[in-house]
């Protein structure tokens, strides 16, 4: 190994370092919550406001994944729990769960789940295809996966999760 | 966003378990219904406890025939507020899927007081007549 100086080795790292900064790929923010053990995202960007603590107007005649609506300083918005539209069994809520106001594309809602555990900053490109051996009702409502913490977490893509549920399903 | 001082004057009743209310323009009155519920529909009736009085809405459709909806009492005539009556989301109204229900007030101020179901017209709808009040879900005879 040809030995350096000490001033070539410095100049060597703080290029190495302009070259990390100037090719910084872009990040995006992810909101990660769980439902029975497993954890899911959603981005950042379509979260209005985590809810905790809030209660809901039950609704009649609404199906029994509308758990109901939540009064939000004057504006309602229907609250679901996710579960069956993600083949996932039902919930159990303690006093972490939490409701992530969301904004689709065209729809909002406010989603159910047992707790948020971070909202953190990805590289996209840490986010991988969801798995091919998915079936195609879980697969269209999933944007990729990647790991968190040595943990899989599933991002859901939410505007064909409310489409989905819009339809019926769920 | 500054809502406008106005109100809208509802009749609001029961149809089963449901609270629901119209606006009190389209109400032709109420009379004393049918004795039991069980001879207006002929899915046994269950054992929850109706809130109150058998009675008979009166309404005129659409053709000016004046026409009658099986409810319970209390009937009660209040003035909402504009900022007190909130549109269906979206999400809810897919999924409800009664044409006719537009909105939703909250009674109260606390969950437990519930959700009363605001329809429009009763002579365009004719949800409300395929209700089953004797269940918490809609029925299509």
């Amino acid at each position: 190994m040809d030995d350096l100086t000490l001033e070539q080795a410095l100049t060597q790292r703080q290029t190495g370092r302009r070259a990390v900064i100037a090719g910084d790929e872009p990040e995006v923010k992810l909101v990660i919550f769980e439902l029975t053990g497993q954890l899911y995202a959603v981005h950042g960007a379509r979260i209005r406001e985590i809810l905790v603590g809030s209660e809901l107007f039950f609704v009649p005649g609404a199906p029994p994944s509308l758990e109901g609506v939540v009064n939000v300083r004057g504006d309602i918005e229907a609250v679901i729990r996710p579960n069956a539209l993600l083949q996932l069994p039902e919930s159990h809520y303690g006093p972490q769960a939490a409701i992530l106001l969301s904004r689709g594309t065209e729809l909002s809602v406010g989603l159910r789940v047992e707790r948020v555990l971070n909202v953190l900053d990805l590289p996209k490109s840490a986010i991988q295809p969801p798995p091919a051996t998915l079936p195609d009702s879980l697969a269209n409502k999933m944007q990729g996966v990647f790991f968190w913490h040595g943990k899989s977490v599933t991002l859901l893509d939410l505007d064909a999760l409310l489409s989905d549920y819009a339809q019926g399903i769920g | 966003m500054d809502l406008p001082n106005q109100s809208v004057s509802m009749v609001l009743f029961w149809l089963g378990e449901w609270r629901v209310g119209v606006e009190a323009s389209q109400v032709r009155g109420v009379r004393p219904g049918a004795t039991s519920l069980a001879t207006l529909h002929p899915k046994p009736v269950n054992q929850r406890p109706l809130v109150g009085q058998p009675l008979a809405l009166l309404f005129l459709d659409e053709s000016g025939q004046e026409q009658e909806l099986p409810i319970t009492g209390p009937v009660e005539l209040v003035t909402l507020p504009v900022h007190a009556i909130h549109p269906l989301p979206p999400l809810l109204a897919a999924r409800m899927g009664l044409p006719g229900l537009r909105a939703l007030t909250l009674e109260g101020t606390t969950p437990a007081q519930g959700v009363i179901l605001l329809f429009e017209s009763l002579a365009k709808s004719r949800t409300l007549d395929i209700i089953n009040p004797c269940d918490d879900r809609v029925t299509v005879v």
